[in-house]
């Protein structure tokens, strides 16, 4: 493991406490201990937290629409009725 | 687009309380669609283009490329839907599909995308202090909304990761996939995608605080 979190024994159980961290697992047993030890260690704790804040914010980054030509494009390859404001294109 | 394209793909599925209705209203426009119908075979595209297209961009990084996907995906999409079992969603299967696509596209041009693992090892070992990420990331912007500036540098770090650590980072951060799927997606094993997707989230991170310490000055 790497030296900034000396009481981690593996990215992998990091990976697994921050699943947990994140509520997306309810996590084994072994997690939920590693869980309790992170809580009351500053370094692991801020290395979970840190983390676990960057995987939120780039989660964030909202989703673009799909540029009309690329939809024409789309709909003319599908063999599909364009939407009405997709028509103009056609001409 | 769909309301659906905000969320985080994993969550939504899992807290959906009127899945059934859904699943029923999803079960005819799939059972049309296999007629033929074109109506309904549209009503699919615009529901999921939206989710295929910015799955597209975040794994290749390029218009094109996200376009191609696009299209190769809905054709693989019809082409196969009358055999869609419906275990998963329709969403999670055609974002299988888009995945696929996108992987192999990936895949295709792996000279210029593909990092060698060598290559990135170099920084990995690179010296950071956990107090003042910790600092640093308790700053205003990030507990705010996302601003423009930030939103651009968050998208061109993403980009700028190599391409193995993006792919585990898009598929399991953004996207939602399990750790397993990743795998069978990508051909290697769990624990391998674990050290990929920690590597990424450390350099998001970096970049991170690197935006919040000189970036937004
Ligand atoms: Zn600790």
């Amino acid at each position: 493991m790497k030296k900034e979190s000396p009481c981690l024994q593996s990215i992998e159980q990091l990976c697994d406490v921050l699943e947990m961290h994140l509520g997306h697992e309810a996590g084994s047993e072994a997690c939920r201990q590693v869980m309790e030890h992170v809580r009351d260690c500053p370094t692991c704790c801020a290395e979970v937290d840190t983390l676990g804040k960057t995987i939120k914010i780039f989660r964030e980054i909202p989703t673009q629409n799909v540029p009309k030509d690329i939809q024409w494009k789309l709909m003319t390859t599908l063999n599909l009725e364009l939407p009405p404001e997709l028509q103009e294109k056609q001409k | 687009m769909t309301e659906d394209s905000k969320k985080y793909r994993g969550s939504s599925d899992a807290i959906d309380t009127s899945a059934s209705d859904e699943t029923a209203k999803e079960l005819e426009l799939i059972r049309l669609a296999v007629q033929g119908n074109s109506a309904a075979k549209t009503e699919i595209v615009l529901k999921h283009q939206q989710n295929v297209y910015n799955l597209g961009l975040r794994l290749t990084g390029n218009e094109d490329e996200a376009s191609c996907v696009l299209q190769d995906t809905f054709l693989k999409v019809f082409e196969k839907l009358d055999g869609f079992q419906a275990k998963s969603r329709l969403g999670t299967w055609i974002h299988r599909i888009a995945a696929n696509e996108a992987l192999m596209r990936m895949r295709s041009r792996k000279n210029k995308y593909f990092v060698p693992i060598e290559e990135e090892k170099k920084d990995e070992e690179s010296s950071y202090d956990i107090g003042f990420i910790a600092t640093s990331l308790e700053l205003d912007p990030l507990e705010s909304t996302l601003n423009e500036e930030l939103k651009v540098h968050l998208e061109e770090a993403i980009q700028q990761l190599p391409a193995n650590l993006r792919t585990a980072f898009v598929l399991k951060d953004l996207e939602g996939l399990s750790m397993a799927e990743i795998a069978e997606e990508v051909g290697k094993t769990v624990s391998a995608i674990k050290a990929d997707l920690h590597r990424a989230r450390v350099r998001l991170r970096e970049r991170l605080v690197e935006f919040v310490n000189t970036g937004s000055e």
